[in-house]
């Protein structure tokens, strides 16, 4: 105890007591040292070692094999590790002088003394199980809630400081609510708040968390802070970054929060729910976790290589966000600090080689999932559709055709679908022409529809190619009677459900082919959703008896591989159907039910984790290098020694891998995810490094806090909500976050917790709360993701084309940040700017900046203008008088009753504004704006003042500050 | 209104510049006091002791205090610009060698493929007598200052991988791009600007993306600002509608005055950066639009480059790169997409789109060193143009494509550079007499960036920032690369 705490005692006063009386910590004052200095020559790594010496083993260290003992207990005289540091000649000297670092002289006298006292070595901290130590005795008596307090209180006696006062009843409110769910209460719940607290401040405390734990934004908020680490994205990622349906997984991880789903269950679904006894959907599901890695659709890309990469990327991030471990430099060559040699390494790689994917473009496997929330909607509608069958079977104009007899050019052959449907196969040329046949029907034909379907096959697009796009460059009809003869029949008129500009369906009924073509990536539905085209005839058919009527459809586009993927033709005797059509008044209920089944088929269809058959797991090999391509020793799956062996009733697969990270005797597991909770909540972890536990790591500020909040998750079973709890109600937590130059002297960044976490909030935070003041947050669950506004209005990837972000109108503009699409290759620059971690990899932590790029985004963003408008009419329609509204704003804002001199600089600046926009109607009309209702002439200088007021409230540092 | 007095305002600054030098406490021997202080990622400043620099920055004198990197992205055929082969002339459509083959994966190529002969001419140039390509006459007039590079080889064939590779030393996601290395170890020189800045042509976006100027685990202040040449220059510079520069003004001044009531109250040191910030932004607002304004340029210069004011191009953004180098930006990266000559179709080949691309970019980057060296800003700025991988001497042919085009080839290509620190007029390294490996003196990737960091006065085995348990560097955390010292003037 006294060991550790002397540590915190040299952090905190950032100075050095070297030499001290007390014994040597091996792992909290030697391994530091012999880490960053000898380490890396003399470690595991055997490829690396310097002559032969290892100095991460006692055994190393005292080892005469090769000479003289670098360490010889009790002796630092006799040691030769001492005689080479202190050597003066440099070739002697150790660390060599070109490495560029040096031990100073306390680092030295605390070597000499860890040796003097014997040179004994520990296994490092992290990899000791935890257990509960007893709170420390303190010598303050009046201060602390919880057993969290008495920790921080006895480091901070040990620095000399004293914990701060309790923070204000409605700064408490606001720390717990942007905490806890990501959003500010409003003004009324924190004047409520205030009342009770004063009333009774446990009580009050301990109702608003439950309330704030068991609102729906809790698990929105959290679910959050998990996409880091489980590089969630709605795109493949590389060049092509196609996109791919995976919201359902985000869904599930945000209805999981809610659900308070214990953390080990919570790891074990994510890593392993497929193999699960009986596993359920939801369970399959979860495994989207090790689907959400990066798909290399480029062409030429060999799919091994980037399958293997996957994997390897699995294998990191599942001990990564679990253990707080990196273990990715072992692929190519022993790691050179922790204790995994490049054997070990792919025999763990082992568990996770044997699922079915192998970055394939269409990311099978998948699984159809039910989108969470949509269950009912989908009743109705299938009632619905039942109904207009019935109703529609007897009226439809359309026959569809049975086109058995079709045939293409360059090797591409049809297969019929029962629907009467042809579905392309055979080889994918770069062009192609169909020619379709079909007995002539025995009645007049006036029109004729074409159908492009998308279908599974063609990784549910209507066309061949990888983008699914579709060119027609020409269309013709030929009626061909008994006798042989083939007539060309003409078309009047077309038209499509869609075509984009430039390149319209009646480009493809002339006597030759269009250059342009009729093209159809719709702006919103992409090449995933069925198009419909109808031609009428100028004159119609008649045809005898035995007749087939041809049709020949060419693509023939100079971009290649633009050919459709099934096809489906109907004939009417309806008259004008080209333009009833577009009127929608050929047959309103069709094109109505064919909407409707389209949607109802569209279940989201989600890649998970499938292991392969017995018979067909995959053999593993040593990577030499981590080449692919260099395959050497064949590996069998199991842990690194130093990790210890899986639990006895374990299987042998990835299952096991996940019992074993979620059982008590992890030493890891529990404390990376206390620590990570601790960290968002007080601003840095108390393993700063979150993402590394090893030896490379920093150590932790509060060792033995850190083991009692591991033991206590672990003996909570596994209780976020309980968890988050105990860490809200300690005194710690709720002091007031006011610094002082003492305090800033002595713990400057408030690792020791002499006062309240104060830090700027995260990216997607920052958005929500200046929506939810101004009133617009729209906070529905779930659901596909949306696009707000971004001035990215359109991406291009190289070879896969562009794509548009087409803003969503509506109440979708004012979701919360989560649901934001994102593209990996092109994130919403809001988040960027306000450190979300790039989508590539896992990542544990977000650095906290603090640019003039973000200013830019919370000055002049149009989402950031629509909630300072929207404010603005808040304010206004609270009061009559400047004043009374500009309070209000600071108070909806603040949540908190304004000091004047608040009052006063707002007031000026609304005077100041008013008496510009007076004299620029236009202007003001401008910045006044239209949310959520446009200003009048009469009102509009006074809402663009309050604009500008609004728009600073929303700027103010106590606002994007918690 | 009250006021912080000075000694606690100082000892604020002292304590904001702390924390945020905290993001490098774990380099002992690191950067320490090196660019927090400003978060264009500006060096040193008055709450910054001096003298803190990490030696390895102090006591190197860099050759080049800028760069200018002219990306092509797809990979232009340097059998057809630099690489000049005779030998493949004479067998052009002839069987290429067996031992090209065997054993060997290309991205594209099946079969036993022809050889490749230049499609257009080659003539020596100036005293250097390097061969150019018939393509590239602006640039033929620049062989005596430019310092070939023939034997560069990497270890990726398709474009993601080897871009990142290139950029940021890791064919993988999740390291920090060469542009945000540099301006965490040297800074920006202006406080106006950002000191990273990137700008994009050809129509699309490069392979590997954002993360291509991305700054990973180095601190986002050190990622590359995208300018565009449509809409706001950088994004969000732009005051909302209604709102003029009057009134922006009055309220960052309220600004500033409510968040000093509260750092008063709190004592918050970021409070006080995010004062500056503030300022900052209004200072870029300002400075950002003329900077990218190119309309009063000279007709002269306009018309040397081949820019038109207004226009979305490569030559624009070239003369945008000098000029965003004259205002002291640190790193300015060029990305041109449309080099991927395959032949497989004429938007992709050898006839058209070749020819193509090196119209749009011969004559402009000619311009660019005729400007820097005219202006005195060559010396001191380095330029660099490549691709991210090499191509094939053999025909590509996929699929029997009638149009002439090469395949991906990592195994050797050319890049050059010029100003900064680089011998002029010379070549460095060669290939075989078909181009198709080097046999001279080989450039790794690693070797490549280590010998522009070293240019830039950087240790590029040094030159690192602790994450994940590793030091880890531009040149990865364990390569040991060469600097090309035969490259150094």
């Amino acid at each position: 105890m006294l060991i550790r705490l002397s540590f915190i005692a040299l952090l905190g006063l950032a100075s050095s007591l070297a030499a001290n009386s007390k014994e040597v910590s091996f792992n909290f004052e030697i391994r530091p040292i012999l880490s960053k200095n000898c380490i890396g020559c003399h470690g595991p790594d055997p490829g690396d070692r310097k002559a032969d010496l290892r100095l991460d083993t006692f055994e190393g260290a005292t080892s005469t094999e090769f000479g003289d003992a670098s360490i010889v207990p009790g002796d630092p005289d006799a040691s030769l590790m001492i005689q080479r540091i202190e050597s003066n000649d440099p070739d002697e000297v150790m660390p060599p002088p070109e490495h560029g670092h040096s031990l100073n002289k306390e680092e030295l006298a605390l070597l000499k003394q860890w040796i003097r006292e014997g040179g004994h070595y520990e296994t490092h901290w992290a990899f000791v199980p935890p257990t509960r130590p007893a709170a420390p005795e303190v010598t303050t008596t009046d201060w602390g809630k919880n057993e969290i307090d008495s920790f921080i209180l006895a480091a901070l006696e040990q620095n000399n400081l004293r914990p701060s006062a309790p923070a204000k009843a409605s700064e408490l409110l606001r720390r717990l609510s942007l905490d806890l769910t990501g959003l500010p209460p409003s003004w009324e719940e924190s004047k409520d708040f205030q009342k009770s607290y004063h009333e009774n401040s446990a009580q009050a405390v301990s109702e608003a968390v439950d309330r704030l734990l068991a609102s729906p934004a809790y698990g929105e908020h959290w679910a959050s802070m998990w996409m880091d680490l489980a590089r969630y994205a709605d795109t493949v990622g590389y060049s092509g970054d196609e996109h791919r349906d995976i919201w359902p997984w985000r869904d599930w991880v945000i209805k999981a929060f809610n659900d308070n789903m214990p953390y080990d269950q919570f790891i074990t679904e994510q890593v392993a729910g497929d193999l699960l006894p009986e596993a359920d959907e939801y369970q399959r599901l979860a495994t989207a976790f090790h689907r959400l890695t990066l798909n290399n659709n480029e062409g030429g890309t060999n799919d091994e290589e980037f399958r293997t990469i996957a994997v390897k990327d699995r294998l990191s991030t599942t001990v990564n966000a679990t253990m707080g471990l990196t273990i990715r430099c072992a692929e190519c060559h022993t790691h050179k600090y922790d204790p995994i040699t490049i054997q070990e390494y792919y025999e763990f790689y082992a568990f996770f080689n044997q699922s079915a994917d192998r970055d394939h473009r269409d990311d099978r496997p998948r699984m159809a999932v039910t989108p969470p929330g949509t269950e009912k909607e989908r009743k109705v509608l299938k009632n619905r559709i039942t109904q207009i069958k019935q109703a529609a079977e007897q009226t439809s104009p359309w026959t569809a055709l049975s086109l058995d007899q079709s045939t293409a050019t360059n090797g591409v052959t049809f297969s019929p679908k029962p629907d009467r449907s042809i579905l392309a196969g055979g080889s994918n040329p770069p062009n192609a022409t169909y020619t379709l046949r079909a007995p002539a029907p025995a009645e007049t034909t006036t029109a004729l529809q074409l159908e492009l379907i998308p279908d599974l096959r063609h990784n549910d697009m209507i066309g061949r190619s990888p983008s699914g796009s579709v060119f027609l460059n020409h269309i013709q009809l030929f009626v061909v009677t008994p006798d042989g003869q083939r007539e060309r029949r003409y078309f009047s008129h077309a038209t499509a459900d869609y075509s984009q500009p430039n390149y319209s369906i009646t480009n493809i009924i002339g006597e030759e082919a269009h250059r342009n073509g009729w093209a159809m990536n719709h702006p919103k539905q992409g090449f995933k959703a069925r198009r419909i085209a109808v031609f009428d005839l100028d004159k119609p058919i008649d045809a005898p008896r035995g007749s087939t009527l041809e049709v020949e459809l060419h693509f023939q586009s100079s971009l290649p591989r633009v050919t459709a993927g099934r096809i489906r033709l109907s004939v009417t005797s309806a008259p004008q159907a080209a333009s009833r059509f577009e009127k929608r008044t050929l047959h309103p209920l069709g094109r109505e039910l064919v909407e409707m089944q389209d949607t109802l088929n569209a279940t989201i269809r989600v890649p998970v984790t499938v292991e392969l058959p017995q018979k067909r797991q995959r053999e593993t090999h040593i990577m030499t290098r981590g080449s692919f391509l260099q395959l050497g020793k064949k590996v069998a799956a199991s842990l690194p020694a130093a990790f210890g062996e899986l639990p006895n009733d374990a299987p042998k697969n990835r299952l096991g891998v996940a019992q074993w990270i979620t059982a008590d005797t992890n030493p890891l597991t529990a404390r990376v995810a206390a620590n990570r909770y601790w960290a968002r909540l007080f601003g840095i972890g108390i393993v700063e490094t979150e993402e590394d536990f090893g030896t490379q790591g920093t150590l932790p500020s509060h060792p033995e806090l850190l083991d009692w909040l591991a033991v206590e998750l672990q003996e909570g079973g596994w209780d976020i909500k309980k968890f988050l709890k105990t860490l809200v109600t300690s005194a710690a937590y709720q002091q007031s976050s006011q610094a002082s130059p003492e305090r800033l002297e002595r713990d400057p960044r408030n690792t020791l917790l002499s006062r309240g976490p104060r830090y700027r909030l995260s990216a997607e935070v920052v958005r929500d709360q200046a929506l939810a003041v101004s009133g617009l947050l729209n906070q529905e669950l779930y659901g596909p993701p949306v696009y707000p506004p971004s001035p990215i209005k359109k991406f291009a990837n190289a070879f896969t084309g562009y794509t548009h972000w087409v803003e969503s109108q509506g109440t979708d503009r004012y979701r919360r940040a989560l649901y934001t699409y994102l593209k990996r290759s092109n994130p919403h620059p809001l988040f960027e700017t306000f450190d979300m971690a790039s989508r590539d990899v896992c990542v544990m932590r977000r650095f906290r900046t603090n640019t003039p790029l973000q200013s830019f985004m919370t000055l002049n963003d149009v989402v950031f203008v629509e909630a300072s408008q929207a404010l603005a009419r808040k304010m206004k329609s609270h009061s009559d008088t400047v004043e009374e509204q500009i309070r209000h704003g600071l108070r909806l804002v603040l949540l908190d009753e304004p000091i004047s001199d608040q009052v006063t600089i707002l007031s000026e600046l609304y005077e100041k504004s008013l008496h510009e926009y007076e004299n620029d109607l236009t202007s003001a009309l401008e910045l006044a704006g239209t949310i959520p209702t446009p200003a009048t002439d009469e009102n509009a200088a006074q809402l663009a003042s309050l604009t500008v007021v609004a728009n600073i409230l929303l700027n103010l540092d106590a606002f994007l500050c918690k | 209104m009250n006021r912080l007095d000075p000694h606690n305002e100082l000892q604020l600054a002292r304590a904001s510049a702390l924390t945020r030098r905290h993001f490098l406490q774990r380099c002992n021997a690191g950067l320490g006091a090196v660019a927090l202080n400003s978060l264009l990622g500006q060096s040193a400043s008055a709450a910054e002791k001096p003298g803190a620099q990490p030696d390895y920055l102090r006591h190197y004198a860099p050759k080049a205090k800028q760069v200018i990197y002219l990306h092509m992205a797809g990979s232009p055929p340097q059998h057809d610009l630099w690489d000049y082969k005779p030998e493949l002339v004479k067998n052009h459509l002839q069987d290429c060698p067996q031992e090209f083959i065997e054993g060997k994966t290309f991205a594209f190529i099946k079969g036993h493929p022809k050889l490749l002969g230049p499609v257009y001419d080659f003539k020596q140039h100036g005293q250097s007598g390097a061969w150019v390509s018939e393509m590239m006459p602006h640039l033929a007039q620049h062989t005596d200052e430019m310092c070939f590079v023939k034997s560069m080889h990497t270890d990726q064939f398709n474009h993601a991988p080897a871009q990142l590779l290139l950029h940021t030393g890791s064919s993988q996601f999740g390291g920090a791009s060469m542009g945000a290395w540099v301006t965490y170890g040297l800074g920006s020189m202006n406080n106006n600007l950002p000191g990273y800045m990137v700008m994009v042509s050809g129509g699309k976006n490069p392979s590997g993306g954002k993360s291509l100027w991305g700054s990973s685990f180095l601190p986002s202040v050190y990622q590359g600002v995208q300018c565009r040449a449509k809409g706001d220059p950088i994004l969000y510079v732009s005051n909302p509608e209604g709102m003029s520069r009057n009134i922006r003004r009055q309220s960052l001044d309220s600004l500033s005055q409510l968040n000093r009531l509260e750092l008063e109250s709190y004592q918050d040191p970021e409070t006080l950066t995010r004062i500056e910030q503030y300022e900052l932004a209004y200072r870029m607002q300002v400075a950002v639009p003329g900077v990218m304004d190119i309309k009063n340029e000279s007709t002269r210069t306009l018309e040397q480059y081949g820019a038109k004011p207004g226009e979305a191009s490569f030559a624009n953004n070239c003369l945008l790169a000098r000029r965003l180098v004259e205002q002291g930006v640190r790193f300015v990266q060029l990305f041109d997409w449309g080099w991927d000559i395959h032949g497989t179709t004429k938007l992709d080949d050898m006839e058209n789109q070749f020819p193509k691309k090196c119209r749009e970019t011969d004559q402009a980057i000619s311009a660019l060193l005729t400007d820097l060296r005219e202006r005195g800003l060559l010396e001191d700025t380095l330029v660099v143009w490549g691709g991210e991988f090499g191509r094939t001497p053999m025909h590509e042919a996929r699929g029997g494509s009638k149009f002439l085009g090469r395949d991906h080839h990592p195994d050797c290509f050319t890049t050059w550079m010029a100003g900064g620190g680089v011998k002029p007029g010379i070549t460095y390294g060669a290939t075989d007499e078909l181009g198709y490996s080097v046999v001279k003196d080989p450039v790794h990737v690693h070797d490549f960036q280590a010998t522009i960091q070293h240019l830039l006065g950087i240790d590029p085995h040094k030159h690192n920032f602790p994450y994940q348990g590793l030091n880890q560097r531009l040149i990865g955390p364990t390569a040991s690369p060469k600097i090309i010292k035969d490259l150094i003037a």
